[in-house]
């Protein structure tokens, strides 16, 4: 049996390092050396520790065990067993954890620098994870801002962007059709309202800009090498010519989103 | 909004890292200007290798009014490119893309 043990300081209350340990699958997504995590049939993560020219690999089996202050991961592999445990302590300012790892079976002589690696990143990683901003924005905030943006008037769009947060960016091959299912990808870890996506083909000759309120479109900037059209959503008429101009939009994008924050 | 750079299809730098982040990082810096009439110039270098962008670092200057400059050194082009607030990300990014072309 090799143990490792460590303590990291996270400055967040201890309900957010709890959050963070709840949701196991991803927890441990954040891992080092993790390559693959399935939960379909019971959490099981692929872990795969290399040293020198060998790649110590092996597929476990979690089981999670939790008491008030502790967590306790238990994976059993085919040749292996990990044990990896997390107690919180909880102070005015900060949260300790104290992570221990125990590691039993294949090449677990050789395996000591790999699981202090391994260690270490848990520890980091929950860090992170832990002092992560929450998104909680004010709806009331979010929709207020979105009122002011009109795409006629570029100020408005400078203003917005910078009482916004970049909440996504990355080059995206969009399918004819196929830019609200893109919008749709961005939403799903998003709680907010208000979304502005902007997209820009690699040489520039061809970008969009969308505003939207949950599913629907607010305002709609289309530009490709002949024509630049502005649509303010307002009635059915500018909704159904909106969405004639979204389904045009075809190709590899740089898109990038923003979710408002509010503030000055 | 048109944007004024207007651009022709040659090689593409290709981008190894975001430059969006980076430049909307500066974006407060750019949409704030402190006084009337002044022009924010991205400044700033990026390191390239047979076309593709590996490292960049930019900052933001005032000027007073618009003004171009980039020189290349070795795998590095210097540059300083005036951007407009009312171009938003892109425009600052199609200027900076301008820039390279000229220098690559």
């Amino acid at each position: 049996m090799k143990r490792k043990a460590t303590s990291v300081e996270i400055l967040a209350g201890k309900d957010e390092v709890i959050r963070i340990l709840e949701d196991s699958p991803q927890f441990i997504t954040n891992w080092p050396y993790v390559v693959k995590v399935s939960t379909r049939d019971g959490l099981v993560a692929e872990i795969l520790l290399p040293r020198f020219l060998f790649k110590f690999g092996d597929t476990y089996r979690f089981s999670v065990m939790k008491d008030d202050t502790s967590y306790i991961y238990d994976g059993t592999g085919k040749r292996s067993h990990l044990i990896v445990t997390v107690t919180l302590k909880e102070w005015q300012t900060h949260t300790m954890a104290d992570i221990e790892l125990s590691y039993k079976g294949r090449g677990e002589f050789l395996l000591g620098k790999p699981l202090e690696v391994l260690l270490k990143g848990i520890g980091n990683g929950l860090k992170s994870l832990s002092e992560a901003p929450k998104q909680a924005p004010v709806p009331a905030i979010s929709s207020h801002v979105a009122d002011e943006v009109d795409f006629a008037d570029p100020m408005s769009v400078a203003n917005f962007l910078v009482k916004s947060r970049m909440v996504h960016s990355g080059l995206h091959v969009v399918q004819k059709g196929g830019l609200l299912n893109l919008v749709l990808e961005l939403r799903e870890n998003l709680k907010d309202d208000v979304l502005y996506v902007s997209g820009i083909t690699q040489d520039g000759s061809k970008s969009f800009k969308l505003l939207l309120r949950k599913s629907q479109i607010l305002a709609l900037e289309y530009r490709s090498d002949n024509e630049i059209k502005v649509v303010k959503v307002e009635d059915d008429a500018s909704a159904r010519q909106a969405l004639e101009f979204v389904s045009r939009i075809e190709g590899a994008y740089m898109v990038n989103a923003w979710v408002p924050v509010g503030g000055v | 909004m048109a944007l004024d750079v207007k651009t022709t299809t040659r090689t593409q730098p290709h981008w190894i890292v975001n430059p969006f982040e980076e430049i909307y990082s500066l974006w407060g810096k750019i949409s704030d200007n402190p006084r009337d009439g002044s022009v924010a110039h991205l400044v700033g270098y990026v390191d390239t290798n047979d076309g593709s962008v590996g490292d960049f670092e930019m900052d933001v200057v005032f000027h007073s009014g618009e003004r171009w400059l980039s020189f290349r050194e070795g795998n590095r082009v210097y540059f300083v490119v005036p951007v407009n607030p009312r171009e938003g990300v892109e425009g600052a990014y199609l200027r900076v893309l301008k820039v390279l072309r000229e220098e690559l």
